[in-house]
């Protein structure tokens, strides 16, 4: 049997997505017609839902005749690594702090993808995050998230 | 002519020449950061205009509100990443090329659209701002559903090649836009009971997930891959004469289609930046280079997004009415300087209509120069070492996106984005119909539901405006001419087949 291709999962996935959230339509809540003239705030979502399934479904039957592109352990994990680091850093930003998961993230990221010039990393990682941190917080006043231990940053 | 040499003195002075220069200046490098944008970088300045003169203070906000839209260019070119939404179509034939090494040349091509497109929308706007005011009050509700319609051509053009799967990033867009906060009855829409959620997804953050970090995520899995050097160009490239041969007609049409947008309330620079690039796309020469690093994408996006800066003040100055949210902070500004936009300025106070002009043809100068002598600073960063600028990248990025609310939602936001935009694009999902469709949705539908409640109902109605059948004639006749032709063409190969073998 033929596995699904990457294009026909994507195509099942809207089309599952598409069917919960046209069902969640007909909720009691979005039951707001008569001050609107019967266009309630469902009714410009249920036309793009309804697109979205038949496209979805054309889709997953274009999906079919799809070739996988095979994909190496390595370049696996090493998407999925970005992908966690990434999300770290995400919730650092808020949890430890924009500055500390900024300098955390630029040390660790390059090498990640491959860069071995550690000198260079260290100056990056020193100077880059310190300067976007200033010219946002302290110069346009973008105030960024402050970490639980330090006052000022 | 004596309001008119008024005008010229006006913005001859030092002070108004300084508020030129550096507010062009501070507009690039507002729109450059991704998330910042020209209605932060006017609000930065609004407290300074309070004790400045009212034609330097003008001159300020003029420099950053059309520095800005240029200015996202270059972040789309150098880094995949629009600092402007209005550059968003730049990125895609602008990163493109800037890969194969040519980002100078982007950057020249970029420029030049710009201050040209920026410069036809001011003689616009001298030509004909009153009448063209007068010509948008003829847009009711109906008329911008059919310019919505028309715009979405863009997607059906931009998919060529991937129509099902473009088609499909188009009505995910259209939807993502919908979550939040219904426009017309203020009811939530698809929250889930989530407070994060109510004020939807913003489109800042979706677009650095799109573009900046898929882009990332696609790097990544391409790390191991060797791949062949690229001599990155430092610098600025002026396109030579000879290469605007053949472009000169889509440049017309793209300031044309920027100035005319920019006159209509409610639209904006992105509307009008994809909008010209699907035209492009339809009618270039060398469409079927467009997306991959092809100028003529570049010239379509920048001459129409920059064309919008002169033109929307057609509404404001000649009717009041702002433009856009830009422009919208403009009028504040001009209230708070004792200007009072209506018609009434035109005959009352002709000789500061004309230094308007006069600024915004100095500050599209201003910003060649700057763009020019800029590019040397800004291409050096595609000489920063992929894993490092990668990682610099994701960072601006990440504070772009959170900066536009200061909402960590918006973190998680463009993170999915990211994700949801690299399986899509490791599949053939093109990615810049997601964003035609979030930059239209709520145009269309709030025009579509309010023109519902005009006509009572009746959709049929919308049919019997000669503005919107206009409109919508031309969508249909774009979409199906390619089918009609394609016929023809087959109808004609074989009529010459039969001809020759009937002679034979």
């Amino acid at each position: 049997m033929q596995s699904l291709s990457w294009t026909s999962i994507i195509g099942i996935t809207f089309v599952l997505a598409g069917a919960f959230l046209f069902y969640h339509t007909f909720h009691p809540d979005y039951a707001v017609s008569i001050a609107t003239a019967g266009r309630g705030p469902v009714f410009f979502p249920r036309i793009l839902l309804g697109l979205m399934l038949v496209l979805s479904l054309a889709v997953v039957f274009e999906g079919r005749n799809e070739q996988q592109s095979p994909i190496s352990r390595k370049q696996l994990i090493t998407v999925v690594l970005t992908l966690g680091v990434t999300a770290a850093y995400i919730y650092s930003i808020t949890a430890a702090g924009f500055l500390i998961s900024t300098i955390a993230c630029t040390l660790i990221l390059p090498g990640l993808l491959g860069y071995r010039n550690w000198k260079m990393v260290l100056a990056v990682s020193a100077v880059y995050p310190v300067s976007v941190w200033y010219l946002f917080d302290r110069i346009f006043k973008i105030i960024l998230p402050v970490s639980p231990w330090f006052d000022s940053f | 002519m004596e309001s008119f040499a008024l005008g010229l003195e006006h913005i001859l002075t030092l002070q108004t020449v300084v508020a030129i220069v550096l507010g062009t200046i501070m507009g690039v490098l507002v729109g450059v950061l991704p998330g910042l944008g020209s209605v932060i970088g006017i609000t930065m300045i609004l407290p300074f205009t309070f004790s400045m003169g009212q034609i330097p203070a003008l001159a300020l906000m003029l420099g950053i509100y059309c520095g800005s839209v240029y200015g996202g260019s270059i972040s789309a070119i150098m880094i995949n990443t629009p600092g402007t939404p209005q550059a968003a179509a730049t990125a895609l034939d602008g990163f493109p090329m800037a890969q194969r090494g040519e980002a100078d040349l982007a950057i020249g091509w970029a420029t030049a659209a710009s201050a040209i497109g920026g410069l036809f929308s001011v003689f616009v706007l001298i030509i004909a701002a009153p009448e063209l005011a007068a010509f948008s009050l003829n847009f009711t509700a109906i008329e911008y559903f059919a310019l919505g319609v028309f715009a979405l051509i863009c997607i059906a053009n931009v998919s060529r090649g991937a129509m099902i799967k473009g088609l499909l990033s188009g009505v995910i867009g259209l939807f993502i836009a919908v979550v939040g906060v219904d426009q017309v009855t203020g009811d939530m829409r698809f929250t889930f009971d989530n407070f994060e959620m109510s004020a939807g997804f913003s489109l800042i953050p979706m677009i650095v997930g799109l573009f900046a970090l898929s882009e990332m995520f696609v790097r990544a899995s391409e790390a191991h891959i060797p791949k062949e050097s690229v001599i990155f160009k430092v610098g600025f490239k002026m396109p030579w004469p000879s290469y605007w041969k053949g472009r000169m007609g889509g440049l017309i049409k793209s300031c044309s289609i920027g100035s005319f947008v920019g006159t209509l309330p409610g639209t904006g620079a992105a509307t009008a930046a994809f909008i010209s690039y699907s035209e492009a796309k339809r009618s270039s020469p060398n469409r079927d280079k467009l997306g991959t690093g092809e100028p003529d994408g570049i010239i379509a996006s920048e001459a129409a997004n920059n064309a919008v800066t002169g033109s929307a003040m057609v509404p404001t100055l000649a009717l009041g009415i702002p433009g856009d949210p830009v422009t919208a902070v403009m009028l504040g500004v001009f209230v708070v300087q004792g200007i009072t936009p209506g018609p009434q300025l035109f005959l009352q106070n002709l000789d500061l209509v004309y230094a308007i002009f006069f600024i915004l043809i100095a500050v599209n100068i201003t910003m060649f120069f700057v763009g020019a002598l800029g590019a040397q600073a800004f291409t050096r960063i595609l000489r920063v070492p992929e894993p490092l600028l990668m990682a610099m990248v994701v960072v601006i990025s990440l504070v772009g996106a959170y900066g536009v609310r200061g909402n960590p939602i918006d973190l998680i936001t463009a993170f999915a984005a990211g994700v949801g935009g690299f399986l899509l694009r490791k599949n053939g999902f093109p990615l810049a119909p997601m964003v035609i469709g979030m930059v239209l949705s709520q145009m269309i539908e709030n025009s579509l539901r309010q023109g519902l409640l005009i006509t009572r109902g009746d959709f049929f109605a919308f049919f019997q405006r000669p503005i919107a059948l206009t409109l919508f004639l031309l969508t249909a006749a774009i979409l199906i001419w390619p089918v009609v032709s394609q016929i023809l063409a087959k109808r004609k190969k074989h009529q010459s087949r039969d001809h020759i073998e009937t002679k034979s």
